[in-house]
């Protein structure tokens, strides 16, 4: 199935993400909502690693008769799921950046217009 | 010494106006600011209308920021003493003496307003929403040693220490701040107590506290005191 070395280089792997992703939230570089899944992912890959029955029992439910394969589809549509969430997190920043680029410019070009007629005022009281 | 009371609201049209009126009444010393986080209704002008300072976001940002909106607010205008209450109706006005009096003559830092210390009002909860604040409780309790009964309360009243550091730092989290903030500020070396108030279960509209996500809540509260533990434990500056 999956050798010794293999296992303890993925765990390995997976233990050193999580430190990293823990280490970013540490610092406030990642929110922690952005950071509960890819922790999630970490877990999962412990647990499927180290709990081979559970991974092959997993296998056999949905279908699959080589449990290798079901990391692949796993990883894979994990990927997709977090570019999903990227696509739509990066949809609403569009859409409340172009709500505070047109807020700031109707503010400054009212600024202007009220700086404008203050000077008109000084120059003739 | 100047007072102030922030509401966030969010769709609360039908309750602003009671609220509103009923501080303006009880306390007119105060001054109160509602940060419409672009509400849909017309909960902001009801709440122009009924006198408040209203602060309207360009966009919905969640309950979290609409406080620290509120606190930036206050830090600018040079406020003393700072009240935050819930814009559903479930906090009654009454209480606002209450926390702002720990702070004014107490010297507390943060003053949480407990649902569970009222001898007199039972509150009803959920099964479900009640075990969670059990848990948060004890998780409270084995972190800083001190039995807080209403962790989760948005009714509160803090001091000139704290709500300029809440809006100056990106540690205030943006959805909803609750137990680990409680934490935190313990950690930091502020002074915080509970005092009794009064609330209402929820009969209008829904709640912003509503179980909607109550397992990425803990999840995300667990993860959240985790890290402040950590970060005492590195003795990390409050940033």
């Amino acid at each position: 199935m999956i050798t010794l070395k293999a296992k303890i280089i993925i765990l390995l792997l997976a233990i050193l993400l999580f430190i990293y992703v823990f280490n970013l939230i540490l610092k406030r570089r990642m929110r922690i909502e952005h950071s509960i899944l890819w922790l999630m992912v970490c877990l999962v890959i412990v647990i499927m690693t180290l709990w081979q029955n559970f991974a092959t029992g997993l296998a056999l439910l949905v279908g699959i008769y080589y449990p290798p394969s079901l990391y692949f589809a796993l990883a894979i549509l994990f990927t997709l799921m977090m570019l999903f969430f990227c696509s739509v997190e990066i949809s609403q920043l569009k859409e409340q950046n172009k709500t505070l680029n047109q807020e700031m410019a109707i503010i400054r070009s009212l600024l202007n217009d009220y700086e404008a007629k203050e000077s008109k005022k000084e120059v003739s009281p | 010494m100047r007072k102030l009371v922030i509401i966030p609201a969010y769709n609360e049209c039908k309750n602003i106006k009671g609220i509103i009126d009923e501080i303006r009444r009880l306390y007119p010393e105060m001054d109160i600011l509602v940060i419409d986080d672009c509400s849909v209704d017309n909960t902001g002008e009801i709440a122009k209308k009924c006198g408040a300072k209203v602060i309207r976001h360009l966009f919905n940002n969640g309950y979290g920021a609409s406080l620290q909106t509120g606190y930036k607010y206050a830090d600018y205008k040079n406020y003393d003493i700072v009240a935050q209450m819930d814009g559903d109706g479930q906090h009654d006005p009454k209480s606002l003496n209450d926390l702002i009096n720990k702070v004014e003559n107490e010297g507390f830092d943060f003053v949480i307003g407990s649902r569970f210390l009222n001898s007199a009002r039972k509150y009803r909860m959920p099964l479900l929403r009640k075990s969670g604040m059990r848990f948060f409780q004890l998780l409270i309790y084995l972190l800083i040693n001190k039995k807080i009964s209403d962790p989760t309360s948005g009714y509160q009243a803090m001091g000139k220490r704290v709500f300029p550091f809440f809006a100056k730092s990106n540690v205030f989290p943006s959805d909803y701040p609750d137990a680990d903030i409680i934490v935190f500020l313990h950690f930091a070396g502020f002074r915080v107590a509970e005092v009794p108030v009064v609330m209402y279960e929820r009969f209008t509209g829904p709640s912003i506290h509503s179980g909607i996500k109550p397992i990425y809540y803990i999840v995300k509260m667990l993860l959240s005191l985790l890290v402040i533990r950590f970060n005492k434990k590195k003795g990390i500056e409050i940033k």
